[in-house]
């Protein structure tokens, strides 16, 4: 169990498992996760690669269910929910960066965050979101036509649109070398700082750990370590 | 291919089997579309070659005005590339058998030209037997040893035939009639010994002729000989006639008419005279009349020669002809399309396929892998699935769908058609465009995306389109909206493909229920418009009518009398139609003759022949022209068109009393007449007119409907089956089309679904584009449904025939309908599929 937080509870995890079935075998993924998520926290969960941490994250996200154990997400219960609650939930409160970026090929860059920001009714400006990742001058742009660190902002402008409570971001600096990254992870880090929005990010980077509130480390489908960085490092203080 | 790529190569086609069953299965459809047509034509052919073959059909026929004698036959025979030249001898009369009667052509049996085909019993030997036709037989339940008498028309001694009555020997097929409901008169065929040859004067009705390979010189030829053989006749008939005057001559010299000595053409001309003014003794008269007319008559003919008929003179040959040929023209229009939008979906799919691995391809690229062994995996999907659909669909061609047709057409023929087989030839050109296709659109596909550098494949493709550009001019639209026309507008090919795909296969269903439509419209229109009259009375003697007419007068009917005879019309071939010839302004209130330009009710007070609309465009006549016709009775008139009116069904030619004899030299006796019975009972009339000596049939004023429908019947079983066919074409594009558009945009759907767009939301995405190329599929599907429609109709009519060529409104909107339905559900099913996406395989991509 990690240490009493002072901080609301966005998410509560208990005894999660998740098991995908492989031919006639069952593969255990997740095996028994109790964790908490806090408002306005960095979280990063961190590991090798196949140990579970982008299921974790699907779990977290909506995006898909869990075996056996519970999950409570703003208060609500996450195990016996309907597909359009979860639909909702997603809507409302989750943000996503992927590595892949993802972005619509046939819309520009302030488009692509504009397509998200429809969804609610009290959103960003897209404008202003493109202005937060520092690409004002790119918003016209499709993204055919930036490089892949412009990409990852512009998914990084989209994820932060709706004014999420939780960003889930899914090795979001995996893709791109490390001058890239570190502009990626400068957006990230600021967008927990001033928008006080929860961002937990997936990496097997054990350098980008240092820049987070709390690490959590999966180590085959279990939690095996859960620290909280008494001096997170800045993004540009990062090296690997 | 080393083992890995094979691996690869197999995979890929497991991995897109969706497509691939696609591409099979619309290779399947076209190709048993295109093929079952082209099978059934070969075979109607081939069967029709065979037993005319079997039969020793004759290649020419000869007849002349005024016979042919045994000289004529010599030199025929002696005609260089003449093979085989047969003498027939033929009468018309009217068969009796109990109660039962029937008119009947006689004529004579041939051994090696025209041989019938014995099917019960044997050929006759005596000069007292004679073998039916089947379907004369059928009719009048005759058996072999069944006793029958022929009689003449009038019901006197028959002409030309040595007795009245004759022992069936047997039972046969003749090759004159190969159609058992053919309209012509049923044969009776006895032994050449069975005809009167001193009354014939040892003349000859007809020779049937087989040729050798030149056929065209030896009908040169023979044409020659006519002109020469002809004239030598005439000459000495003239002649005969110079002979046959003296007790015509003899007479008027006793009565005073004419001075001793007066040279024959004057005192001819004299006797006609006195005949007109009534001068002639009474008694004279008929003897007078009689030569005056037979002299007429041969002057008339003075100027004809022998008449040279090739098969197309036999109107059952012409009827298998049309048969193949409509059947050709449903292949190479209707069936044509299904090949056309197979051909463009299999090259989308494929294509679509190749694009979508562009990363693939891109990253093959980048580890050094040449062209052509990135092409080979894609050559192999696209070539391997359109072979095997290609065969199914030879398959299904041949040993399905031909049946079918076959047997559709298979009671319209005395000999057997059921013989499916595969025409070695257009398999071959539709393999090999069906293979060449595959390798093209494998081709094409990769070597544009070959041509582009690895990085930029591994990249997002950029839109060629400007948001600047096309800012102003959507802005209306909400961003959404926008989204949905820059897809359509990215992705150019698969819009194009989707509307055609959805334009073709609403076209192929608008066709087949335009044509359906049009076929009985004619019907409708040509029996409630046209037709006014509800029964049709012949009758053999004026006396059979006077008393019919007396009978109908009584039942207080209305009714109009009509002389009706069968001509041909002379204009470069010799189709069938018929004359009828009367007070055309008493005519026209029982068939409507309405001008086919003006619409308006045509007036018939100008002397001349009033043809239909169809002769008119097959001739290419206007009123003003002449028309060239041969009577029953081998007379050539050349009559100027006073009129051209509206028909569907028949082949009529209206004609006044005046033209008729003057074009003839023969008075017009009404043998028919037409008559509204409205709703009055029938049978009742039916008996009574039955009993009338010298009535020859009645029969229902729509029997030629009866005919049509059964004509139409089988060309609409053909489209009901192409219809069958496009509608499971329309399922398979539609499914295919939509899986592809479902599977490009997957990525897109996933991410929508990942940010909270409801499943509704995300479908409405989809559907909005399926929305509009559906529509405008269905806008160019009904056109162009439309157009084919017409151009089938224009190709199906014949001489006989014609049918609607309008639009028809239903058809569209049954054509629409089917497409939405088909449209709705496809889509229901595969848009399904994103309620149950799953989310997390994009974080694991």
């Amino acid at each position: 169990m990690d240490e009493i937080q002072e901080k609301t509870v966005l998410l509560k995890l208990r005894g999660v498992t998740k098991d995908f079935p492989s031919g006639d075998d069952v593969l255990h993924v997740l095996k028994g996760i109790d964790l908490n998520i806090y408002e306005n926290e960095f979280l990063v969960v961190y590991g090798e690669s196949g140990c579970g941490k982008s299921t974790l994250l699907n779990i977290i996200g909506g995006m898909d269910t869990l075996t056996a154990g519970d999950i409570t997400a703003f208060g609500k219960d996450h195990v016996h929910i309907s597909e359009k609650e979860l639909t909702q939930y997603r809507r409302k409160n989750v943000g996503f960066v992927f590595q892949t970026f993802n972005l619509l090929p046939n819309l520009t860059a302030r488009e692509n965050v504009q397509f998200i920001a429809d969804l609610v009714e009290d959103s960003m400006d897209a404008g202003e979101a493109i202005e937060k990742v520092g690409l004002r001058e790119r918003a016209k742009h499709f993204p055919g036509q930036l490089s892949q660190g412009q990409q990852q902002r512009v998914a990084i402008a989209r994820a932060i649109v709706k004014r999420p409570k939780l960003i889930l971001a899914d090795e979001p600096t995996a893709a791109l070398d490390y001058a890239t990254s570190i502009e990626v992870l400068s957006v990230i880090e600021n967008i927990v700082k001033t928008e006080g929005t929860t961002v937990v990010m997936v990496t097997h980077n054990a350098e980008i750990a240092k820049m987070a509130d709390r690490v959590v480390r999966l180590s085959d489908g279990k939690l095996s370590e859960l620290r909280s960085n008494a001096k997170p490092l800045k993004a540009v203080e990062l090296s690997w | 291919m080393k083992y890995t790529r094979s691996l690869d190569a197999v995979r890929n086609i497991r991995r897109h089997k969706a497509s691939y069953i696609s591409i099979v299965l619309i290779a399947f459809l076209g190709v048993a579309a295109f093929l079952s047509m082209s099978y059934s034509s070969y075979a109607l052919k081939k069967a029709a070659s065979k037993a005319y073959r079997e039969m020793e059909f004759r290649e020419l026929e000869i007849v002349s005005p005024l016979m042919l004698t045994q000289e004529d036959l010599k030199m025929i025979r002696g005609t260089e590339g003449v093979v085989e030249a047969e003498p027939v001898y033929l009468s018309g009369g009217v068969a009796l058998c109990g109660d039962a009667h029937k008119s009947v052509s006689v004529l004579s049996l041939t051994e090696k030209v025209n041989s019938a085909k014995t099917i019960r019993g044997a050929e006759p030997k005596e000069s007292n037997e004679c073998a039916v036709e089947q379907r004369l037989a059928q009719e009048l339940d005759l058996k072999v040893g069944d006793e029958i008498y022929i009689v003449s028309s009038d019901g006197s001694s028959p002409t030309y035939l040595m007795q009245e009555r004759f022992t069936v020997t047997g039972i046969l097929l003749h090759p004159n009639h190969t159609n058992p409901t053919s309209p012509e008169t049923p044969y009776i065929l006895v032994a050449p010994d069975a005809f009167d040859h001193a009354a014939l004067d040892d003349c000859i009705m007809a020779v049937e002729v087989k040729t050798a390979k030149d056929r065209a010189e030896v009908e040169e030829r023979l044409t020659q000989l006519g002109r020469e053989r002809y004239m030598k006749r005439h000459a000495a008939l003239l002649w005969k006639q110079e002979e046959a005057a003296e007790p015509v001559v003899r007479m008027a010299e006793t009565e005073g008419l004419l001075p001793k000595d007066t040279p024959f053409y004057e005192a001819v001309e004299i006797v006609r005279k006195k005949a007109e003014t009534g001068e002639i003794p009474e008694t004279y008269r008929k003897l007078v009349e009689e030569y005056i007319n037979t002299f007429d008559r041969l002057n008339l003919l003075e100027k004809e020669s022998w008449i040279i008929n090739d098969e197309t003179a036999n109107i059952d040959y012409v009827s298998m002809k049309i048969d193949c040929e409509n059947i050709t023209k449903l292949e190479l229009s209707f069936s044509l399309l299904f090949i056309l939008i197979g051909a463009m979906v299999i090259y989308a799919t494929i294509g679509k396929m190749i694009d979508e691995q562009r990363e693939q391809i891109g990253g093959m690229k980048a580890f050094g892998m040449k062209g052509s062994e990135i092409f080979s995996k894609y050559l192999l999907f696209g070539v391997s699935s359109t072979a095997i659909g290609m065969l199914f669909g030879v398959l299904a061609a041949r040993f399905v769908f031909e049946g079918f047709v076959l047997h559709s057409y298979s009671r319209y023929y005395t000999y057997d058609i059921k013989h499916p087989v595969i025409a070695w030839i257009p398999t071959g050109i539709v393999f090999i465009i069906g293979i060449t296709l595959a390798v093209l659109a494998a081709y094409i596909a990769c070597r544009r995306l070959l041509r582009l550098a690895a990085d930029r494949l591994i990249r997002p493709q950029v839109p060629q389109f400007r948001p600047k550009a096309s800012a102003g001019r959507l802005t209306m639209f909400s961003l959404y909206g926008r989204l949905i026309f820059r897809n359509m507008r990215s992705d150019k090919k698969r819009i194009a493909v989707t509307v055609a795909a959805v334009a073709g296969c609403c076209a192929l269903i608008v066709t087949g229920f335009t044509l359906k439509s049009s076929m009985s419209g004619s019907v409708a229109r040509q029996y409630t418009q046209i037709v006014r009259f509800d029964e049709k009375i012949r009758y053999r003697t004026q006396e059979a009518g006077q008393m019919i007419e007396g009978i109908l007068r009584g039942n207080g009917l209305s009714y109009v009398a009509v002389h009706e005879t069968y001509i041909r019309y002379q204009m470069g071939d010799a189709t069938l139609g018929r004359l009828w010839c009367g007070n055309l302004s008493k005519v026209r209130d029982y068939l409507q003759m309405t001008d086919w330009k003006t619409g308006h009710e045509l007036k018939t007070d100008e002397k001349g022949v009033y043809i239909q609309r169809r002769i008119a465009e097959i001739y290419d006549l206007q009123v003003g022209d002449e028309l060239k016709l041969l009577t029953e009775d081998l007379q050539t008139g050349s009559v100027r068109i006073a009129g051209i009116f509206e028909n569907y069904i028949g082949s009529n030619v209206m004609m006044d009393r005046e033209t008729f004899v003057k074009q003839f030299a023969n008075e017009p006796e009404p043998n028919v007449f037409l008559v509204r019975t409205g709703k009055s009972e029938v049978s009742g009339l039916s008996e009574q007119i039955g009993k009338v000596e010298g009535f020859e049939s009645m029969e229902a004023a729509d029997a030629e409907r009866t005919m049509f429908e059964s004509l139409t019947s089988v060309v609409n079983g053909v489209i009901l089956l192409l219809v069958f066919l496009a509608a499971l074409m329309a399922a398979v594009v539609l499914s295919n089309l939509a899986h592809m558009y479902m599977l490009q945009k997957e990525k897109e759907l996933t991410i929508m679904r990942i940010n909270g767009f409801t499943v509704s939301e995300t479908v409405g995405y989809m559907v909005r584009d399926t929305i509009i190329t559906t529509l405008a599929g269905i806008v160019i599907g009904c056109a162009a449904g439309s157009g084919m429609a017409y151009y089938i109709i224009r190709s199906l009519e014949q001489p006989f025939t014609r049918m609607i060529r309008s639009v028809s409104p239903m058809a569209w909107l049954i054509g629409a309908g089917i497409t939405l339905v088909f449209t709705v559900l496809v889509h229901a099913v595969i848009l399904r599929k994103i309620k149950y996406m799953k989310l997390s395989d994009l974080t694991a991509a």
